[in-house]
């Protein structure tokens, strides 16, 4: 190598270290900010539920009807439970419409089986377009359960002929390997019949399902996984619902509602053309694209997340799964910002169009890429002999402790608001994998969204296949705890942390 | 540099440590104090129940030591749980004693507090203690900015009763927030039949919002004017309006205005449409049937399914006229047709 060429290299070398001092100190700003204000949220949010107003909403007669879509593929290990638990909410008028979505297993035949259903000759108005839907079942033993059958036209297609076929004005979006917890849909509805005309969507947070003890469709007994990686994955939602979405809602930039349980005004998703395939993450481009509509026609309305209806998710227990997920939901992180690129700094678009997107581009799609070329450029500098190992050192143990340090603090708001946990022990293993998950899987996680997006060129679609253990069955031997009045559901930790 | 980053990191690793520590100290800390506050209440609850219930007259040595923590909070927590299903005597008892005590100065005075929380607080410990005392200064808090409070504030006025108080809620129902206004609605509901006309007189001057919420209240307490007021609403500019005046007129029954209903059917919102057909199956107009199923036919779902379901409660002839539209050549007539009378057991 010439001494010009390496002199040249040194100096990128250290350029781009210095970059990524500047960058690293900005990131971690923003993080904080965020912490500040999920903190405030939450806070806030606690006091307020010292005086639930809950009740009222049932018995109100003007709280909305909402349907509640399931599209399954593929789901029969998991659909009866989720199914169970939704027919268990406490709520005034629902109904339940499970799309089977071109299912290669026995899912329908299990529908069919365990719900008694009948095929319907009920029409369809088509207000989306949708692939062709093959019968319509309803159920003998619970007049409000609807399952459609339709040719396999992945997650946007279903939730489309969802909404085709569902009656109410709000609709609630629900994956079926998730169980929403009783009172969650009085929670995320509160809003709608507090504020009707701004309120168009709402989001719930979403726990990690694995670990827990799940009776009768219920999670009786919140615990936590065994397997490592399902582990690492429960603190990672906590901080990116708890410490992401509560400060992100609170400035009114909430840009990504779990696919797993959002609840919207149904009207207005219509109008905007209802799901699209375009995107390999069909929840954050519908909410982007509505914060665009409502933007566009210039009409006052909030997009919120409640800290507080749970829905319980099974996440990934292999690598191979998990590493497909982060793909997928990063490549669908760089399509929907792509996509609504206009937005980015046009303030007509108010904190969505001047915060929420920038950050979003910056630090949470570009982020991974510059952390690798972070540690390409340390090897780089060892190579060229300019590597400052003491430097390097310190600002390793500074970016480890950062992390670490938005981990613990995710916990704390936990803690403070909820306490999901109740056991000491779980605790102790939530704080250790906090502090652990930043000696590898963050990074590993990095690696993942880099190769998502290098992937994009072969553009790879569709559900993808998630290996299902079930939910874990009610240990005899071990009496669960009282289910919880309070609380509920959600899932998809998008906004990574 | 180095000493800045050398700095940075010292900070950074104390404060994850004293975060790690502090979380798990507070759990154990919170977990020791429920226990020594169940062991407290339980004790506190049995020296003071004897003297509450009217089994001893004398007053318990242990409210003149109430400054101690935690009995204070826990004696607070004591009165919300046993005020509400206290007889009178018990209740007064324990009222005077608050007041002679400084309660609810205290209560009154942290209305004007500045964290909302604790306005919220000491307008539901007013509103359960219902000291007279109170009302003027509850009254103000239904202007507070937090809605919370407000709300408070507006259920311990209804617990209140009282002509002071039902006015404050009548001026109150034209809050800008749609769910404060239905539920300070319900607590009027619950005042009394009086309510109505003084509802009746306040309602031009309200809200949009605070007029849907006061057409449902009156349609809850009824009243002789007020069948002859909806039927009036029907013909409002506002469609919202015109649904919840169909809807009421419904619920009260009142017949002289079915002439105005058959017309809504054909109103250009479909939310009327939809009320005036509930309300004609509600009232079982016969001479309704023609335009119900014409209505079976509507684009809107909820329009088809209230028409359908109006001429099943009409009785025979509505169910006879069903029965025809499962014929029908429009499929959603149809589909609603079989549907209602797949409900009644007609069919299968």
């Amino acid at each position: 190598m010439s001494y010009e060429f390496s002199r040249f290299l040194a100096e990128l070398v250290t350029g781009y270290n210095h970059f990524i001092l500047v960058y690293f100190i900005l990131i971690n700003l923003g993080y904080l900010v965020i912490f500040i204000l999920s903190l405030r949220a939450l806070w806030q949010f606690v006091k307020r539920s010292f005086f639930p107003d809950y009740e009222k909403i049932r018995e109100s007669d003007l709280a909305p009807p909402i349907s509640l879509l399931v599209p399954a593929h593929n789901e029969s290990r998991n659909v009866v439970e989720s199914i169970n638990s939704l027919l268990q909410l406490n709520y005034g008028t629902y109904e339940i419409v499970v799309i089977n979505d071109g299912s290669t297993d026995d899912t329908l035949a299990v529908l069919i089986e365990e719900f008694d259903l009948r095929e319907s000759s009920e029409p369809v108005r088509v207000s989306l377009p949708s692939k062709e839907i093959h019968r319509i079942y309803r159920s003998l033993a619970h007049k409000d359960l609807v399952v459609l059958d339709k040719a396999q036209g992945g997650k946007s297609d279903a939730l489309n002929a969802g909404l085709n076929v569902s009656r109410y004005p709000l609709f609630c979006s629900i994956d079926a390997d998730s169980l929403i917890e009783e009172n969650a849909l009085l929670r995320l509805v509160k809003p709608f019949v507090e504020a009707p005309r701004e309120t168009v969507a709402a989001g719930g947070i979403v726990r990690v399902a694995n670990g827990c003890t799940v009776v009768d469709g219920r999670v009786a007994r919140v615990g936590l996984p065994r397997s490592r990686i399902a582990l690492m994955q429960v603190v990672e939602y906590l901080r990116a619902f708890l410490a992401g979405r509560a400060g992100w809602s609170a400035i009114q930039s909430l840009m990504i509602i779990s696919g797993a349980f959002g609840l919207y005004r149904k009207k207005e998703i219509i109008e905007i053309g209802g799901y699209t395939e375009d995107t390999d993450t069909e929840d954050a481009e519908l909410v982007v694209r509505l914060h665009k509509a409502m933007a566009d026609a210039g009409r006052p309305y909030r997009i919120i997340f409640i800290p507080d209806p749970v829905c319980w998710t099974e996440v990934p227990e292999t690598w191979r799964v998990l590493i497909r997920q982060r793909s997928r939901w990063h490549r669908g992180l760089l399509q929907t910002l792509w996509k609504y690129r206009e937005m980015f700094l046009r303030r007509r678009y108010g904190s969505v169009g001047m915060v929420g997107m920038p950050w979003f581009v910056l630090f949470e799609l570009l982020g991974p890429v510059v952390e690798i070329l972070g540690y390409l450029t340390i090897s780089l500098a060892w190579y060229l002999g300019i590597l400052d190992r003491s430097f390097v050192l310190m600002f390793l143990v500074v970016a480890f402790a950062v992390g670490a340090l938005l981990s613990v603090g995710a916990l704390l708001l936990e803690e403070i608001a909820f306490r999901r946990y109740p056991r000491f022990r779980d605790l102790l293993r939530l704080l250790a994998y906090g502090f652990l998950e930043n000696f590898g899987f963050r990074q590993f996680m990095s690696l993942v969204k880099v190769k998502a997006l290098v992937e994009l060129a072969f553009r790879k679609r569709g559900w993808g296949k998630m290996d299902r253990r079930g939910f874990e069955p009610h240990e005899p031997h071990e009496p669960p705890f009282p289910a919880e009045s309070s609380g509920s559901a959600g899932r998809h930790g998008k906004d990574s942390a | 540099m180095r000493t800045f980053v050398a700095i940075a990191i010292m900070l950074l690793v104390g404060l994850l440590a004293g975060l790690m520590i502090y979380l798990l100290a507070r759990r154990l800390v919170t977990g020791w104090l429920a226990a020594v506050e169940a062991r407290r209440r339980a004790s506190l609850e049995e020296k003071l129940y004897p003297w509450f219930s009217g089994a001893s007259a004398q007053t318990p040595p242990v409210l003149r030591r109430l400054r101690r923590w935690p009995d204070r909070r826990l004696f607070i927590e004591l009165c919300l749980a046993w005020l509400p299903e206290a007889d009178a005597p018990s209740r007064q008892r324990l009222i005077d004693w608050l007041e002679e005590n400084g309660y609810v100065d205290q209560w009154i005075a942290q209305l004007g507090h500045r964290d909302p929380w604790k306005r919220e607080r000491a307008a539901q410990l007013l509103g359960v203690a219902r000291s007279e005392e109170a009302v003027e200064p509850l009254v103000e808090a239904l202007d507070d900015p937090a809605l919370d409070v407000r709300m408070r504030a507006a259920a311990a006025l209804g617990a209140l009763g009282g002509q002071a108080a039902r006015s404050a809620l009548i001026e109150a129902l034209t809050d800008q927030n749609r769910w404060s206004t239905i539920r300070i609605a319900d607590l009027l509901s619950e005042m009394g039949p009086e309510v109505g006309e003084e509802v009746l007189q306040a309602y031009p001057r309200m809200s949009r919002g605070a007029q849907l919420a006061a057409i449902d209240l009156l349609a809850r307490i009824g009243g002789a004017r007020t069948g002859a007021f909806f039927k009036e609403l029907l013909i409002d500019p506002d469609r919202d309006i015109r649904a919840r005046a169909a809807a009421a007129l419904g619920r009260t029954g009142y017949r002289p205005a079915v002439p105005w209903l058959l017309e809504a059917l054909l109103d250009e919102a479909w939310p009327v449409r939809a009320m005036s057909a509930k309300a004609l199956g509600a009232m079982r107009v016969e001479e309704a049937i023609p335009r119900l199923c014409a209505a079976l036919r509507d684009q809107e779902w909820w329009v088809r399914a209230n028409s359908a379901q109006a001429l099943d409660a009409i009785g025979p002839a509505g169910r006879f006229a069903l029965e025809s539209m499962r014929d029908d050549e429009d499929r959603f007539a149809r589909d609603q047709a079989h549907a209602v009378l797949a409900k009644a057991g007609v069919q299968e």
